[in-house]
């Protein structure tokens, strides 16, 4: 597929409307999680060589909590929500009232669940968006370096491009200082070919 | 620091003495770093993928089967001789247990068709640093002709 195909201003606007719809909804189901009020911002759509997509989203060996979840279907991508360590242990300090270490199991099970509830509702909003099936992989959790997690997502859409269109939301939680990105990358051989169907 | 190159995703790098050579955050990811303590000349792949599948790509190294010969080849170039290379790899960890694009375990994948890339060069791996579910940094030293690994956990490892 040629570069100038997934650079289409069109293309890349969709995407943000799309990322926007999605992390709507996933910040809905985090804020009735927790009770607090959870800000978004306008996502930032980049159209990036995968060399670089980790050194865009941030230090590539800084430790960040991540989630992730692979989808299938009409539209093939995946979309991660990560966390850096001090929001981290703001998360958990929230939601278990008290701090631990971010490998413990609890502190791991209680970001797969976050991870589960915000990226599943991400993903299923994408669906009826296109009022399409997509299925969503069971998810994935890791406290380890950015790029380290990042391998995750770029491997499954990596295969066919080398250049990925990225849509990144950063989700805010600001009383409690709590700062994190949801991070959405379709294959863009599906995404091309999702929005023709759809005449964009 | 400045004199430390950064091989990102799917990139390939040759260094000539003095420098470094680093690949930073490998997850899944494997990095095969390669030293000619002769020529004084060091290289490294940091592959993404197993296999091309034919699939043409501006990033050779984004795959075992195409970024490891392409490795040796401008190492060649540089004078590099396979027969007293140093070669060394690190990576492929199994971060989140998911079963990435169909592959299964896909750090496992990788290092698996990285080596059988150094084996079909007839190039023997004298250190390796791979798998577990930690992320890695891979440098290469080509002043000292050390191999160091960085780990999330913060572990320090010559290997």
């Amino acid at each position: 597929m040629s570069e100038d195909n997934i650079s289409n201003p069109i293309l890349l606007d969709a995407l943000k409307e799309l990322a926007n719809i999605g992390t709507g909804h996933a910040v809905t189901a985090l804020s009735s999680m927790i009770g607090k009020f959870v800000s978004i911002t306008v996502p930032e759509v980049y159209l990036e060589s995968i060399s670089k997509v980790a050194d865009v989203l941030g230090n590539p060996e800084e430790e960040v909590a991540a989630s992730y979840v692979g989808y299938h279907g009409e539209l093939d991508g995946g979309a991660m929500l990560i966390f850096d360590s001090a929001s981290t242990h703001g998360l958990v300090q929230t939601l278990m009232g008290a701090d631990m270490d971010l490998t413990d199991p609890m502190a791991m099970s209680m970001m797969q669940e976050v991870g589960n509830i915000l990226v599943g509702s991400f993903v299923s909003a994408l669906a009826s968006f296109f009022g399409s099936t997509i299925y969503a992989e069971p998810p994935g959790v890791a406290v380890d370096m950015l790029g380290a997690v990042l391998n995750v997502l770029l491997a499954e859409v990596g295969q066919h491009a080398d250049h990925l269109i990225v849509a990144k939301t950063t989700i805010a939680i600001e009383d409690v200082n709590i700062r994190g990105w949801i991070v959405d990358i379709p294959t863009p051989e599906s995404f091309q070919r999702i929005t023709e169907k759809l005449g964009l | 620091m400045s004199d430390m190159v950064n091989v990102g995703i799917g990139e390939v790098a040759v260094l000539t003495n003095p420098g470094r050579i680093a690949a930073i955050g490998l997850g899944s990811c494997v990095a095969v770093a390669v030293f000619d303590p002769v020529a004084k000349v060091g290289g490294m792949v940091h592959v993404l993928l197993p296999d091309s599948r034919g699939q043409k790509t501006d990033l050779p190294g984004k795959f075992a089967d195409t970024g490891v010969p392409y490795l040796f080849k401008l190492l060649e170039e540089k004078g590099v001789r396979k027969e007293r290379v140093i070669v060394k790899i690190a990576g492929g960890a199994s971060l989140m247990n998911v079963n990435v694009g169909g592959f299964g375990d896909i750090g496992k994948r990788n290092i698996e068709a990285v080596k059988s890339q150094l084996e079909r060069l007839g190039v023997r791996i004298q250190g390796e640093d791979v798998g577990g579910n930690e992320g890695r940094t891979l440098i290469l030293d080509l002043a000292q002709g050390t191999f160091n690994v960085k780990t999330s956990r913060g572990a320090f490892r010559q290997f």
